[in-house]
């Protein structure tokens, strides 16, 4: 089975005919989707941010981090609900495009990545600033995830702009 | 100068026409637009969701404000300049589009709330800034904001469906 003609038996299923029928689902979806987004990008984006600033004043990266990350993993479960209904509606639309393939390569290799920050600073959360080498590390890897992050939410909104030729 | 001339006249700017013709600016602009707006949203959520006593309860508000409010402001910056990009460009259509004027009511509401409780309700923050229990109209301005905000994005993302 290749995956267009598995789109094409989703789409002729009950439940993505209901979601693309009511009028209202996928507005609600999405927006619920976007709402999601913003928990991920602004916590993620901060963490990071406070990262590339190791040695400063600030909150402790281990204590931003105890505040925001379960907040983001609530979030990303949230988003893969509200993304799995809106594959369901229009399963052309999402699974045969291009940037929705690179978004979820990109979410599979930063997922990881966030979780191996959290996990590190909840075992010691002084992990990051134990010396010099770690500190350019924790920049090196804070600049990496940003980028990444940064790099799903584009791949997202270009989903719209990227469709498979029809 | 009625606003329809305004319109038009922002319209044929050549910034403007230069978006709207383009095959990548538009969507390069927008998605600056949607990152800022996600700082916007996602950093009011903190403090709200504090003032609500929902999250980060362990933080004093004002640490939290300090923290987060330049992240706010910078972000509501790029937004709005990105913002006017994307609205230039098809200036006289986006004003007849109700999920557009609403989003623009709902801003102003939105900005009126986050300065009715700065100047009023945030000068005491002293008395309660670690208090297990914020005053009531902490409780209320986060609230609100919070639908507030849910409403713009929902009327922002309804804009590329009309």
């Amino acid at each position: 089975m290749t995956l267009a003609s598995f789109t094409d038996w989703l789409s002729n299923t009950t439940p993505s005919n209901v979601i693309r029928d009511v009028t209202w689902i996928i507005p609600v979806v999405q927006s619920i989707h976007i709402i999601l987004i913003a928990i991920v990008i602004s916590s993620t984006t901060m963490f990071n941010v406070r990262l590339l600033q190791l040695g400063r004043n600030a909150e402790s990266p281990a204590r931003m981090a105890n505040r925001v990350f379960p907040w983001v993993w609530w979030a990303l479960l949230g988003l893969l609900l509200s993304g799995s209904l809106l594959i369901i509606g229009e399963p052309v639309r999402e699974l045969l495009s291009p940037a929705f393939a690179f978004k979820i390569v990109v979410i599979l290799l930063v997922a990881p990545l966030t979780l191996m920050f959290q996990a590190t600073l909840r075992r010691d959360d002084r992990f990051w600033s134990a010396s010099l080498g770690r500190r350019y590390a924790a920049r090196g890897l804070a600049m990496l995830s940003l980028l990444m992050w940064l790099s799903v939410l584009t791949a997202g909104r270009w989903i719209a702009y990227y469709q498979a030729s029809t | 100068m009625t606003l329809h001339i305004f319109l038009d006249w922002l319209n044929s700017q050549p910034f403007a026409v230069a978006i709207a013709e383009s095959d990548w600016l538009f969507p390069t602009i927008e998605t600056a637009h949607v990152f800022a707006l996600t700082m916007v949203v996602g950093s009011i959520a903190m403090v709200d969701l504090r003032l609500l006593r929902v999250a980060g309860r362990d933080l004093a508000v004002s640490q939290l404000t300090n923290s987060v409010l330049p992240w706010t402001w910078g972000s509501f910056l790029l937004a709005l300049i990105t913002g006017v990009l994307l609205f230039a460009s098809k200036a006289p259509q986006y004003v007849t589009y109700f999920p557009f004027v609403a989003k623009m009511a709902l801003l102003v509401l939105a900005g009126a709330n986050m300065l009715l409780f700065h100047f009023i309700t945030y000068r005491s923050v002293r008395d309660w800034d670690t208090s297990s229990d914020p005053p009531i109209m902490a409780k209320i301005a986060g609230g609100s904001s919070l639908l507030l905000w849910c409403g713009i994005v929902v009327c922002g993302r309804w804009i590329g469906f009309v």
